[in-house]
């Protein structure tokens, strides 16, 4: 019951705020929405009873990312947007026949798709026994270990591109 | 029914002390840190209002509520007002996963001294920590000013650069201790203090830790010579005084942080834990004020290579050692 | 060309170890902790000390007398002549004993700039500029003081330069009073290495 008032809370909270974040005009604002929208993200792990991931979502999305866009907008001065100016004069129709196509997909996708995926050995007591974190990290550690260090190798390879991108070419 | 009212009863005044506790602090805080100043300088420090000044801070607090709030016209006022309660949130917040001592037994009731014991304490406070930042661009960005504008960006880069240092100097402890439970972490300290273990893990959240707290050699974001106090520029009255109280709290939880993650919490011998908590957060917050007081500020490009190409490098060695020796 | 000797080639050579073990902060920090515990420099003033100074301090403005209470001044004008901001304005008059004396004696403290050039001037060694120096003011006007309070105004001391305990006293002139002469010399608190 608790928990049921907590997610509708929450959850409109973060659909309000993630609307917020597109009808806003000032980007600085858009950006603080967003991070309001995480916030509650964050929470719905957390009532979804996976503290880690919560707190993970805070850590780099909040703490890092929309920060970094902060950086971005304020560094390169973005003045509030104007509505027309970034709209073609051919979206408007097609917008019309997409948006309702899409929030129709994801309705039926809610109502009629299947939502819960097989839980395998991670029952409630299972996690609560072992703690989420514990059980996360046994397994992103034995059995997914190849896809874990692919990702970390292409986050690597990013990192370095994004290096060699901003040197000065003239130096040598 | 009454277990769940006492729980909660407990809760709320577990709450409010820390609130209080946290509020009131600076107070006595920002009359040692003038007096280490005064004595360090060969100066006396407040003298003048009460017993060698003890009620100067209540004074500049006075001061502080009564004078002008001016909000400059072409600020952005929403978000100006915003910004000092943005940044007065987070380390509040940090405080309710940090423990005080063990538990303590309080109206025929055990109770613990700390408001949530979380599996991922310390990720927590480090996820929470990191909104910091928001207070300090958010009050740049709405001044309107070049200088706040300036401060705040600073400041910005220079959190999120030691924010990965911070996190990865936590590594060791984490290893060592194989949970992230801080009661966990001070349990495991009770016979030998993690500082022997990890000493390059303690220094790098050392210097991390002064980095995020703004404090002297760090404090760019605020320099006075060349960005006339930067973020909080263009800020007057009460809500200064609400980025100063920031600036104490967090200084304070990093102090509290230290001392639980390297220097044994509340263990000790002979004296109480609570008062060897005391004095080991009181020994760091010390020694912040000390290291203000004698060293100079770094330069941003100097700032950026200590961060990126010493404390990083250090972090990532000091995992692969204690990897090494618990194999 | 200036060549090195061995030692110094040593020590450039292993500065970085210095560097490492960080002992130019350490030893930053040591002289910090030592300047802690060391005596302070401050004078509470007024709280709690005054300094007094010495007699050749050119402070505010007193007229001598002789022993009968007469003033010593012979409105020469002298004084008002050589004044490079003309604060003194002197005006003469003959007395019942037929000296000249000065009927009017004003000076302005608040243009005057402390020269001391009327207390060389005068022939009489009637005007002198004493230790006093507490005289500030909420009104302009209260600093143009005339002859009867250059005449209370207290004359110098043979000795100064010293601090001594005092006592703040904030009624309608606000001073520190100071109790008893024993004091010291206030370089003699700062520190040498």
């Amino acid at each position: 019951m608790v928990e049921a008032i907590a997610f509708y809370v929450f959850g409109g909270l973060s659909v309000l705020t993630a609307l917020l974040v597109i009808f806003q005009r000032d980007p600085v604002r858009s950006a603080i929405y967003l991070v309001a929208c995480f916030i509650q993200v964050a929470a719905l792990f957390v009532l979804l009873r996976s503290p880690f991931l919560a707190a993970v979502q805070v850590f780099v999305y909040v703490g890092a990312v929309v920060v970094l866009f902060l950086f971005v907008i304020m560094v390169l001065e973005l003045k509030k947007e104007r509505f027309s100016e970034y709209i073609h004069r051919g979206q408007r129709p097609w917008a019309l026949f997409i948006i309702p196509a899409l929030i129709g997909e994801v309705g039926y996708l809610a109502v009629k798709g299947k939502s819960k995926a097989s839980l395998g050995p991670y029952s409630e007591e299972f996690l609560v026994k072992q703690g989420s974190t514990e059980s996360l990290g046994k397994v992103l550690f034995t059995k997914y270990i190849f896809p874990f260090e692919v990702v970390s190798l292409l986050l690597l390879v990013a990192l370095m591109g994004a290096i060699i991108l901003t040197m000065k070419r003239g130096k040598e | 029914m009454l277990d769940l009212f006492m729980t909660i009863f407990f809760m709320i005044i577990k709450v409010i002390g820390i609130t209080l506790i946290l509020l009131l602090l600076p107070v006595p805080l920002t009359w040692l840190e003038r007096k280490v100043a005064g004595h360090i300088q060969q100066r006396l420090g407040p003298m003048r209002v009460g017993w060698h000044g003890l009620l100067q801070p209540i004074a500049d607090g006075i001061k502080l509520l009564t004078k002008e709030d001016n909000i400059p016209i072409y600020a952005d006022k929403t978000l100006f007002k915003l910004a000092p309660i943005i940044s007065l949130i987070p380390p509040f917040l940090v405080f309710v996963a940090v423990p005080f001592g063990e538990d303590v037994t309080l109206f025929g009731r055990k109770t613990g001294l700390y408001i949530s014991d979380m599996n991922i304490g310390l990720l927590y406070i480090f996820a929470v920590a990191g909104l910091e930042v928001y207070g300090v661009i958010l009050g740049g960005w709405a001044s309107n000013s070049k200088y706040a504008l300036l401060g705040g960006l600073r400041c910005c880069a220079q959190l999120i650069s030691y924010e990965i240092p911070l996190g990865f100097s936590v590594m060791g402890v984490i290893m060592l201790t194989g949970s992230m439970s801080l009661l966990d972490i001070v349990e495991a300290q009770s016979q030998i203090w993690n500082v022997v273990y990890q000493p390059i893990g303690f220094f790098v959240f050392l210097v991390a830790g002064i980095a995020e707290a703004q404090r002297i050699p760090f404090d760019l974001a605020e320099a006075e010579g060349d960005l006339g106090s930067g973020y909080h520029t263009e800020y007057s009255g009460m809500r200064f005084a609400f980025f100063m109280l920031t600036e104490y709290i967090v200084m304070l939880t990093v102090s509290v942080l230290i001392v639980l993650l390297f220097f044994g919490g509340w263990n000790g011998p002979f004296l109480p834990p609570i008062v060897w908590f005391i004095l080991k957060v009181g020994f760091f917050v010390y020694l912040f004020m000390w290291f203000r007081f004698t060293f100079p500020r770094y330069r941003y490009d100097q700032l950026m290579s200590i961060g990126w190409k010493v404390l990083l490098p250090l972090s990532l060695a000091n995992i692969l050692i204690t990897g090494i020796f618990l194999a | 060309m200036y060549r090195e000797n061995w030692l110094e080639r040593l020590e450039k050579r292993y500065r970085w170890i210095g560097f490492t073990l960080l002992l130019d902060l350490i030893d930053g920090l040591s002289l910090t902790l030592s300047y802690l515990f060391s005596k302070t420099i401050t004078m509470q003033y007024p709280d709690r000390e005054k300094w007094i100074p010495y007699p050749r301090f050119r402070g505010h403005h007193f007229l001598r007398k002789f022993e009968n209470g007469d003033t010593k001044c012979v409105a020469c004008e002298l004084c008002a002549r050589i004044c490079p901001c003309q604060c003194i304005k002197v005006v003469p008059y003959e007395d019942e004993k037929g000296n000249r004396r000065p009927l009017i004696y004003d000076v302005n403290t608040a243009r005057c700039l402390f020269c001391g050039l009327c207390e060389d001037a005068c022939p009489v060694e009637a005007i002198a500029l004493g230790q006093h120096y507490e005289f500030s003011a909420y009104d302009s006007k209260k600093l143009l003081v005339g002859k009867d309070v250059l005449m209370k105004m207290p004359g110098k001391t043979e000795e100064g330069g010293k601090v001594v305990r005092a006592r703040l006293v904030a009624g309608e002139k606000v001073f520190a009073e100071p109790q008893g002469k024993e004091g010291y010399h206030w370089w003699n608190r700062i520190r040498r290495r």
